[in-house]
């Protein structure tokens, strides 16, 4: 097939969709916020890094980016701790179950998870499943909704399938040969797994972390539904300057030092993935 | 006339060398064998040929034109793939008529053409069924039908029988030549098994690292080998150090003089390699040329025996003794035996 | 075998966790209390109010509509790049195409949101098209995401073989295009089947992206859940769960089955 004519559409697209917004975004965080539409001025005639200045001056966005670095940070440990097993019980599960333990995983994903969400608010809320249990149990009840706590089970809740799928296609292409070969030379399961089965699944990690860290960093639905006021991440915060501050070029500014910060994981997984 | 001409082929992964300016000539209606260990490249010449690599330099000429440049889809060449690459969701019969279809021959003609295909590799019974429902046997069969169908100038096979069990090799070893005869087309055949090599071509072309070893008939190639690697290479071969004597003999290390019957290709003095065939060599005295040794070793084979005889001066040699009518008895491992062989049982060697 | 022991648990475990929430929302959905962890009975009160409010229902309709038109779109240029990212081996510029690719898989919705808007924006300024947002450029933007999943899906599936079959489709006298048509396209079906209800399901739960590229008029089903949310959780809420809950568990549970049958069928012929 002519390679131009395949290429050639698809460069244009990702060109334009892909790579022109943010080059948009980087110029307009040089921008001014101004009432009217567009609601800035109009992009590089005056760049002015006033919205850089704020960003480094005020605490509150370093507060907000560490606070979305332990949210995407617990919540990849968490899925990680809680994916791994999983991922390696279905990779070793005879063959012909395991395209229904792979449904199972993912089939929460294919509900929507605004939904899923909705689920934890039911079960974290004071008047939710927990505190009923807590209660029938005659304890007291517990703050659990928008809090830390609720944020960061709910971002594991979510992106857990996404850990767990680049995990099973790695661990179900090691050859259990290797394994047992190792067993076989005087190695416990314990080590056999830290000095065979880990190290080789590795790929497969850094393919979920980056399916999991990098967006669980610009997370802002489940922080806003589930994490207090208080507890700003930058997704959040960005959402903010744009709908209720309407100052765009605060939000790309934002947006920008996101990228710039994601720039550099996302470059090392790709060269090690 | 050659039909098939490569001149000067030369094909490079990187640094590496896979092809090494190698030319070679191929007659119209042969069943040449392109026979090769791992990495000598007999498999890159074929898929050069067929259209799928881009040689780096030389030319191919395919009666008269040439076609070096052209893309698989524009050669009359055709290939037959080594797991065959039957199409899953066609029938044997759209399988068989897939390169008709696209060459925009007319229907009737295709059924037609398509027919006496199948009857030709005897599936005519299979026309409508999947490639899955087939045995391996039989989806090599559509599968050099299929190549067939659009009367190719030249058929080119890629290890057409590795992946089939032994006792099914044989049989299609002579279906396929069968076929080659009954169709009239030249084939070429890649195989890294030398018996199948001997048992099926016209003539051999020997690869090794890229370069031809020797080109010749399955009789050529096997008696008079052009080098030691060729000669260890097509079955065992004892290759014995030496210097050439007296017009007649050669000075084997270990051994002593013995009588070879052709005629030296150097000088007296300079240093040469004899090499003997195990079946050539005898158990007992009687021959021109004969050595005293011990049995170090026997195995047994089926229809002969391979003795390993140690000789005094520290050489050893391998000789298969056949278990035909009137053998004389076998000797055990640690006998002293004496090996024999006839003049014309010496090939001398200069590389 | 202790590890498996280990492990088989950690699974059970894991599953609690994924589907003990759905259960507990499953459960509320048929109790006609308000309270939800006071279980009064069986009832289909909310479903009920489900099938009657209009905006809800209006939204759903909207975001189906917009999901299968992104989805289709999405698995065109998806294919498209699953294959010259399989088959063009290193071309100029692969890494740079990959790497545009996966951005958009990898980066937070804000991030893509945000940018795709201003896009838009500045688009309308210079050529004036898209006019005003809406229905087509969440509908863009949602193609935009949805193409790298379906490429990746496409390349794993071409990556695995049919290499030789294409060039035996060749060797006979296909085309390229040819061949692609007759022998890949027919092998890929499978993989642009699931490419396409991955990206039907990307495009039918995005918020984020969805909002911000959205204009008047076009709300979309998470934009009103969303809403709907902020405000606390209405039973209703649970219901509309529910019911998506059991339309996909339907859809991959029967898909699971038909293939489970064809397989057998084709092992009963061999």
């Amino acid at each position: 097939m002519n390679r131009l004519a395949v290429l050639a559409p698809l460069w244009a697209w990702l060109g334009l969709f892909v790579a022109a917004p943010v080059v948009i975004v980087a110029a307009l965080s040089f921008s001014t916020s101004i009432p009217g539409i567009p609601p800035f001025t109009p992009l590089l005639v005056a760049p002015d890094p006033a919205n850089y200045a704020v960003l480094t001056e005020d605490a509150f966005y370093l507060r907000a980016a560490l606070r979305s670095l332990a949210v995407a940070g617990v919540s990849s440990a968490a899925c990680l701790l809680i994916g791994y097993p999983m991922a390696l019980a279905i990779a070793r599960a005879p063959e012909r179950r395991r395209p229904t333990l792979l449904l199972l995983v993912m089939l929460p994903f294919w509900t929507g998870f605004l939904l899923r969400v909705t689920a934890w608010i039911g079960l974290l809320r004071d008047e939710g499943w927990i505190n009923a249990g807590l209660g029938l149990l005659g304890l007291a009840p517990l703050r659990l909704l928008y809090t830390d706590f609720a944020m960061y089970i709910g971002v594991t809740y979510a992106y857990l399938p996404f850990m767990i799928l680049p995990l099973y296609a790695r661990l179900s292409r090691r050859d259990p040969d290797v394994e047992d070969a190792a067993a076989d030379l005087g190695a416990s399961p314990l080590v056999v797994f830290l000095t065979v089965t880990l190290p080789l699944s590795v790929p497969g990690i850094l393919a979920g972390l980056a399916l999991v860290f990098i967006p669980a960093v610009g997370e802002y639905v489940i922080p806003e539904l589930l994490g207090g006021p208080s507890a700003q991440t930058l997704g959040r915060a960005l959402w903010n300057e744009f709908f209720a501050n309407r100052d765009w070029p605060m939000a790309a500014a934002l947006a920008t030092a996101l990228l710039a910060a994601l720039a550099v994981p996302m470059a090392l997984l790709r060269a090690r993935g | 006339m050659a039909q098939l001409a490569i001149e000067g082929l030369t094909v490079r992964y990187g640094p590496a060398i896979a092809l090494d300016r190698l030319s070679l000539a191929i007659d119209a209606g042969e069943m040449f064998v392109l026979l090769g260990g791992s990495g000598s490249g007999k498999t890159t010449l074929l898929r050069t040929l067929g259209g799928f690599i881009q040689p780096d330099a030389g030319r191919i000429t395919l009666a008269g034109q040439d076609i070096t440049r052209l893309p698989p889809h524009r050669r009359p060449v055709n290939t037959t793939f080594q797991s065959y690459a039957l199409v899953p969701h066609m029938s044997v019969a759209d399988n068989v008529g897939f390169g008709l279809r696209r060459q925009g021959v007319a229907r009737a003609e295709i059924a037609a053409r398509v027919r006496e295909l199948l009857e030709l590799v005897r599936l005519s019974d299979f026309a409508t069924r999947r490639p899955d429902a087939l045995s391996g046997g039989q989806r090599q069969r559509v599968a050099l039908a299929r190549a067939l169908a659009p009367r190719p100038r030249l058929l080119l096979l890629d290890e057409p029988m590795s992946a089939l069990d032994r006792n099914l090799r044989e049989q299609t070893r002579h279906e396929l030549l069968r076929i080659q005869r009954g169709a009239g087309t030249t084939f070429v055949l890649v195989t890294h098994d030398q018996d199948e090599a001997l048992a099926m071509a016209t003539r051999i072309g020997l690869l090794h690292q890229g370069r031809l070893a020797q080109v010749g008939t399955p009789a050529e190639i096997y008696e008079r080998p052009a080098s030691r690697y060729v000669a260890a290479f097509m079955g065992a071969a004892n290759l014995l150090p030496g210097r050439v004597g007296p017009p007649g003999t050669v000075e084997l290390d270990g051994i002593g003089p013995v009588r070879a019957a052709a005629p030296a290709p150097l000088p007296p003095g300079s240093v040469i390699h004899v090499a003997l065939r195990p079946e050539r060599l005898r158990i007992g005295a009687g021959g021109a040329n004969q050595v005293n040794g011990t049995v170090a070793e026997s195995a047994y084979r089926g229809g002969s025996v391979d003795h390993l005889v140690r000789l005094p001066g520290g050489a050893a040699l391998t000789v298969a003794q056949s278990l035909g009518e009137g053998t004389a008895a076998l000797p055990q491992p640690g006998a002293a035996v004496t090996v024999s062989w006839d003049p014309d049982a010496c090939v001398l060697l200069t590389e | 075998m202790r590890r498996g022991r280990f492990l088989r648990a950690a699974l059970w475990f894991g599953l609690a966790f994924l589907y003990v929430p759905i259960a507990l929302l499953v459960a509320t959905s048929f109790n006609p209390s308000r309270l939800s962890t006071v279980l009064s009975g069986f009832s289909f009160r909310w479903y009920a109010a489900l099938w009657a409010d209009e905006r809800l229902i209006e939204a759903a309709l909207l975001s189906l509509r917009i999901a299968a038109l992104s989805a289709t779109g999405a698995t065109l240029l998806g294919t498209l790049a699953g294959y010259a990212l399989a088959r063009y081996g290193r071309f100029r510029g692969r890494n740079l195409f990959a790497g545009l690719l996966s951005a958009r898989v990898v980066l937070p919705d804000v991030l893509v949101g945000l940018s795709l808007l201003l896009l838009f924006v500045q688009l309308e300024q210079w050529i004036g098209w898209p006019e005003g947002r809406g229905a087509l450029t969440i509908t863009l933007a949602h193609i935009s995401v949805a193409l790298a999943y379906v490429a990746v899906v496409v390349e794993a599936r071409l990556a695995d073989g049919g290499t030789e079959l294409e060039q035996a489709a060749m060797d006979l006298y296909a085309s390229p295009f040819q061949a692609f048509l007759l022998i890949t396209l027919p092998l890929l079906a499978p993989a642009l089947l699931s490419g396409w209800l991955l990206a039907f399901t990307l495009s039918l739960d995005d918020l984020v992206v969805a909002s911000f590229v959205s204009g008047p008029g076009a709300s979309t089903l998470p934009m009103v859940v969303f809403s709907s949310l902020r405000l606390g959780v209405t039973p209703e809420l649970n219901a509309l769960a529910t019911v998506i809950l059991a339309v996909v568990a339907l859809a991959l549970f029967g898909a699971l089955a038909l293939q489970r049958q064809a397989v057998a069928v084709g092992a009963a012929r061999e």
